[in-house]
């Protein structure tokens, strides 16, 4: 950088960091950790949106340059570790990367981390249990039955080179219990109990065992039926996860219908807008001018999500939220989160802005409304 | 006249983007210039991944092809102007304003629709 340049950005920093003083503002945060992004120092960054969100606790912008800060300070974690597992190798550097990993979301280098880890350090139980925690967030968060068995399978390794080991039972259990294998999840409190280490979480889990069982909770009679069971009813049969990433219930409740057709039947009842979807995987709830399940509009709306959200992915640009796309249609509005989408087609007379706004809410409200069930 | 690169360096500078490109349909990058941490051939072949399906769907629904596709997303925003047969794939940081993107890319589209023109 010119000297003439880092001058002009000196002089903009001073102005800013006074303006935040003076008349603080979220824009005013966000410009200032905008400028020390660009100058490189991720660590002020964060410390001035901090600051910011002290003042502005609500303020979205101040938040979505939070996650990014966070995200580049990581990323500059992550640059060292690497630089130091090159020169001095060892399972603790490789937990604390795989850390870092998990802090910026990419659960799949994180994974990689650890095994590449085992392969080096085969006895090493930390990295070990490290990774059987990682797959059972992962399988309860997504009910990916593979997780699910890759957990089970990592944490029987470290049971067969330290049959004590108190956090490889505690998981056990807890696993067991969360897919209703709940003999298994017993045999595990008792040897915990046997050892002398049950704490509060194992008893209150004993307790929750015995409860389900005296309700005639189902019980599996091994852990691969009690998973493809889960995989089935696309819920946990235990535990708190129960339901998440269940479609058919999602999309079977009634309160979160009735929000979704409220929503689309404002964003129809706008200036312009002919037609509006709600898309969730397959299914879909319509408004407006759309002739059936094959109108192009829905069919567009699905694959421009989709294509979007892969496009910006591989670009590095992090997750596609919100999208146009102008023809001699009209505008297709499209705001997706995950799998769920909402979309409406529009004539040039509509504000596209509040109909993006509109679309927005929509989809927040009915991601909303799932996690209050 | 101004060159396609200069009228794309210009677009950089007027709309505070990452990068400016012009790709064929099938994802060549004809000039552009795009920031060292970002490569122009991937930024190229995603965008024409992004055009074909698109107007793949559009075209199977019988609804005409699309004028300009807008992306917003965490960390960026891309917009793609299509002109006769080739596109301006425009790529900024999130924190970029919508209408200055939009209005600015146009102004170079309508530019490089002349230069690209010929004349009798």
């Amino acid at each position: 950088m010119s000297l003439f340049k880092r001058f002009k950005i000196t002089r903009e920093l001073t102005r800013l960091e006074k303006k935040a003083k003076d008349d603080p503002s979220p824009s005013i945060f966000v410009d200032l950790a905008q400028v020390y992004i660009n100058l490189g120092s991720q660590e002020d960054a964060l410390r001035v949106v901090e600051e910011g969100l002290v003042l502005f606790p609500r303020s979205d912008e101040l938040r979505k340059v939070l996650g990014f800060a966070k995200k580049q300070v990581l990323a500059k974690t992550i640059e060292q570790l690497r630089a130091e597992l090159s020169k001095t190798p060892s399972p603790q550097l490789f937990i604390k990367l795989a850390q870092a990993y998990l802090g910026q979301g990419d659960e799949d280098s994180a994974f990689a981390v650890c095994r590449e880890c085992l392969k080096r350090y085969p006895e090493d139980v930390e990295s070990r249990l490290f990774l059987a925690e990682m797959a059972t967030r992962a399988f309860q968060k997504t009910l990916n039955v593979e997780k699910g068995k890759e957990a089970h399978m990592v944490l029987l390794e470290i049971l067969e080179r330290d049959e004590r080991n108190k956090k490889a039972h505690q998981e056990l259990a807890q696993l067991f219990f969360g897919i209703g294998y709940l003999e298994g999840s017993q045999h595990h409190l008792s040897i915990l109990r046997s050892l002398g280490r049950m704490d509060k979480e194992s008893r209150d889990l004993e307790q929750e065992i015995r409860k389900a069982l005296d309700e005639g909770a189902p019980s599996f009679e091994d852990p691969g039926t009690a998973l493809m069971e889960v995989e089935r009813r696309g819920g946990l049969i235990h535990g708190k996860k129960k339901g998440l990433g269940s479609t058919k219930r999602i999309l079977g409740s009634e309160e979160a219908l009735n929000d979704v057709r409220d929503g689309l039947s404002r964003l129809v009842a706008r200036e312009g807008v002919s037609k509006a979807a709600y898309i969730r995987g397959s299914k879909a709830l319509v408004k407006g001018e759309v002739r059936d399940g094959r109108d192009p509009f829905l069919k567009t709306a699905r694959v421009f999500a989709k294509v979007a959200q892969r496009t910006v992915r591989r670009m590095d640009l992090g997750n596609f939220s919100k999208g146009i796309l102008d023809g001699v249609f009209g505008h297709i509005c499209i705001c997706s989160f995950g799998d769920v989408c909402a979309a409406v087609q529009c004539q040039g007379s509509a504000d596209l802005d509040w109909v993006l706004q509109d679309l927005q809410d929509l989809v927040a409200k009915s991601l909303y409304t799932v996690g209050k069930k | 006249m101004k060159s396609m690169d200069d009228l794309l360096r210009d677009l950089i500078k007027t709309v505070g983007a990452k990068g400016a490109l012009v790709v064929t349909n099938d994802g060549m990058v004809v000039a552009g210039f795009v920031r060292s941490d970002t490569r122009k051939d991937v930024v190229g072949a995603l965008s024409s991944f992004l055009i074909s399906a698109t107007n793949r769907c559009l075209m199977q629904g019988n609804v005409g092809g699309f004028n300009r596709i807008f992306l917003n997303a965490t960390h960026g925003k891309i917009l793609i102007q299509a002109l006769k047969g080739y596109f301006v794939v425009v790529l900024t940081d999130q924190f970029s304003d919508k209408t200055q993107l939009i209005d600015g890319t146009m102004r170079t589209a309508s530019k490089l629709r002349k230069l690209t023109t010929i004349q009798n």
